[in-house]
């Protein structure tokens, strides 16, 4: 298993020596191009779906074997593929819960990058608290009927697919009448609506239903089963985040100590050497708590034990240690992290205040770190619900 | 196994005793190497006399003329009922002392917050000693000893921290207030989560940190700052915490808690704090020269 797996790393990193590995644009519609071209070089290479079974277009290797994919890819600096969405939380979640056909027919084109999905759960009024959705689906013959709102949808003005949480029995106790609807985001009465985010980007939005027509057989899973899905999705997505952004992370801390050096360091007695060494030591040492909790993780993955409450302690420290990494480094652009495009200690100012302001988001998305508390201690812990 | 040590607050001079031999024995000389065997079997005991132990505070200097040791070293756990001294002189070599030897001041603290630990101070005037190690060898060895107090002394926090959260979860589950369990307020579920996690990070990376010694014999350095970098900030939070959500007994000498929390305030600063440490593996980080292969191990 170890030779083997240490084969297929270093198969990939072949690979990627000779691959034609893209520059990610600043531009979110050219990055987002790119990023999708990259998808389809690597799915033709066999570098996508790698731990998914084979008829779902996978490789059928684990998750190590992907993990080490994902670690080579990192170290070569070739970016990640655009359809993350698709491919770290819908997809498996379609492999394991649903029909045949929609395994053959559309898991191929998510791998590819033919088809980018988003994933519509959230609504204005339902966040932390998921099952209070409101967005109705009504079965009228063999079609439902969608009419609703969802926000904060990632991608959804980009994206063919849609992967719906809709209230199918309003009736049932809240988590009873939930189902998980495939939706083709051409269908009429679809809109999105971009929003801003604080870094500037656009990569999430409002995303209006209205009277939109979806084929019954487009359902995932039982009807009003759809929660069994949900939280199957959000489970998956904590380990396999995990694993992935401890990865950038690395990138990132040798990112900035490589432009620190070439830069020339600060005087060490001064009081600007000093908190370089500080600031570059707090981030080295939150890398490595990082660094022993996924060998954890990693091992769970590996003995199936993945989705339970520990992902929720992996998430939490992860949201703190991206916090800690990247407050770090941004805190030494000083006053210059106002001054767009400079480049104080070696720093470009403009990459590193873009990261900090995203790790803001970190402790919102896929669950917030408050929710991750109340699970660790009423699921983990055994404390008393309220 | 000092994580053990920490869970239950076993006392004593554990550490030096079977570290001390564990690096030293292999390599000294067939008298030394007596003194070591008798430690270990629980004959004797061990102290280490080292001025860089106080971190970024004056521990003290020792230098070496003529083959004879001068100076002074402030803070000795566990000086006072020392058999024997381990020596770190300033130019990185090793020596075996006598505690009773001609020239040598051992000065007793009559009391400390320690609980766990006596303190001394060893003053040196023209004092014999027998060379530990090959000169060229010292400082190696001597590097190797000090990640090695780091890593236990880490290892020993741990266990610390898991007491700590035990206790505090059995006790917000029972301790009842406004007629409910203490433990159903999200406060205080929140405060004990957050417990949780650090502690197991703690504990996660102290095996990550041993299990890469079994191959390599010592922990590197780097490894052992950040690890006791980590602890150290870490641990004395977790006993904050405990003690919080225990209220007003938690502030007393009735419940232990006092004792964890003391014992962690004494082991943080031992052998550099976390500002000390994170410096110490910041400059490490700066002076590198990016090598992937460092990084690319397999997790
Ligand atoms: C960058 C980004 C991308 C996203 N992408 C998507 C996407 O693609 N698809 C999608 O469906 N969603 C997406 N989301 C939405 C995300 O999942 C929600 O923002 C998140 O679940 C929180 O919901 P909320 O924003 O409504 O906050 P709220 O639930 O209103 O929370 C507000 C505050 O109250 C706290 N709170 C709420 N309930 C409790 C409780 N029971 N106990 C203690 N504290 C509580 C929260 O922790 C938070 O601090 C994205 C969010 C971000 C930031």
């Amino acid at each position: 298993m170890t030779t083997d797996l240490a084969e297929y790393r270093s198969g990939v990193r072949a690979w990627l020596a000779d691959a034609d590995i893209p520059t990610v644009p600043l531009d979110l519609d050219e990055r987002f191009d790119v990023l999708r071209d990259w998808q389809r070089v690597l799915f033709e290479a066999g570098g996508l779906g790698i731990s998914w079974s084979k008829e779902a277009g996978g490789q059928g290797l684990s998750h190590l074997h992907q993990l080490a994919f994902a670690e080579e890819l990192a170290y070569a600096r070739a970016p990640m593929p655009i359809g993350l969405i698709g491919l770290d939380v819908v997809g498996p979640s379609i492999d394991e819960f649903g029909q045949q056909w929609q395994r053959e027919e559309l898991l191929p084109k998510l791998l590819s990058g033919e088809h980018i999905w988003c994933q519509g759960f959230s609504e204005p009024g339902a966040g932390s608290d998921l099952a209070s959705l409101r967005t109705r689906a009504v079965l009228d013959g063999d079609e439902f009927v969608i009419s609703g709102q969802k926000v904060w949808t990632s991608w959804a003005h980009k994206a063919q697919w849609c992967a719906l949480l809709v209230r199918t029995d309003p009736a049932a106790h809240k988590h009873a009448g939930i189902s998980y609807l495939l939706v083709d985001m051409s269908t009429p009465g679809i809109t999105p609506k971009p929003l801003e985010q604080m870094t500037g980007d656009r990569e999430f939005c409002e995303v209006f239903f209205d009277e939109v027509r979806v084929p019954r057989r487009n359902l995932v899973g039982e009807l009003n089963g759809g929660w069994a899905v949900a939280t199957h999705t959000l489970g998956i997505e904590r380990a396999a985040y995990t694993l992935r952004r401890r990865v950038d992370y690395e990138i990132a801390f040798e990112d900035a100590v490589a432009a620190l050096r070439d830069h020339g360091l600060p005087a060490p007695e001064t009081g600007l050497g000093r908190r370089v060494r500080i600031a570059i030591g707090k981030a080295h040492v939150a890398l490595k708590v990082l660094g022993a909790q996924t060998q954890k993780t990693v091992a769970r993955l590996a003995a199936g034990e993945v989705p339970t409450p520990e992902d929720s302690v992996d998430k939490l420290l992860l949201n703190e240690v991206e916090q800690i990494i990247f407050g770090e480094i941004a805190e030494l652009l000083g006053p210059y992290r106002a001054v767009e495009e400079s480049r104080p200690l070696g720093l470009a100012s403009d990459r590193w205040a873009h990261d900090h302001l995203y790790s803001r988001a970190t402790s919102i998305y896929g669950g917030t770190s408050q929710i991750q508390r109340n699970i660790i201690s009423e699921r983990l812990l055994g404390l008393p619900r309220g | 196994m000092f994580t053990l040590y920490g869970r239950y607050l076993v006392p004593g001079p554990l550490l030096e005793n079977s570290l001390l031999p564990a690096v030293l024995a292999a390599d000294a000389p067939e008298t030394a190497r007596a003194v070591f065997k008798a430690a270990m079997s629980g004959d004797g005991q061990l102290a280490l006399v080292d001025p860089h132990a106080a971190g970024d505070w004056d521990g003290g200097s020792i230098t070496v003329r003529n083959g004879r040791l001068f100076g002074r070293c402030h803070l000795v756990r566990f000086g006072g009922d020392a058999t024997q001294l381990v020596v770190v002189s300033d130019d990185q070599q090793l020596w075996l002392v006598d505690p009773h030897a001609g020239g040598l001041e051992m000065i007793q603290t009559d009391a400390n917050a320690d609980p766990l630990s006596s303190f001394a101070s060893v003053g040196l005037d023209g004092v014999a000693g027998t060379p530990l190690a090959d000169p060229s060898a010292a400082p190696r060895l001597i590097e190797e000893i000090r990640s090695w107090v780091r890593t236990l002394v880490a290892c020993e926090l741990s266990g610390i921290a898991t007491h700590c959260v035990r206790t505090t979860i059995d006790y917000a589950k029972e301790r009842e207030q406004f007629g409910r369990p203490i433990g159903s307020y999200q406060a205080i579920k929140h405060i004990i989560a957050d417990m949780h996690v650090h502690a197991a990070s703690v504990r996660n990376l102290c095996d990550s940190v041993l299990a890469d010694t079994v191959n390599s014999g010592a922990p590197t350095a780097v490894d052992a700052a950040v690890l006791k970098a980590h602890a150290s900030k870490v641990v004395v939070e977790v006993c904050q915490d405990a003690i919080q959500v225990h209220g007003g007994i938690g502030f007393t000498a009735e419940v232990d808690l006092h004792w964890f929390y003391k014992r962690a305030l004494a082991l943080r600063p031992w052998y550099g704090d976390t500002r000390a440490l994170e410096e110490m593996v910041g400059a490490a980080a700066l002076a590198q020269t990016t090598e992937h292969a460092s990084t690319t191990k397999a997790v």
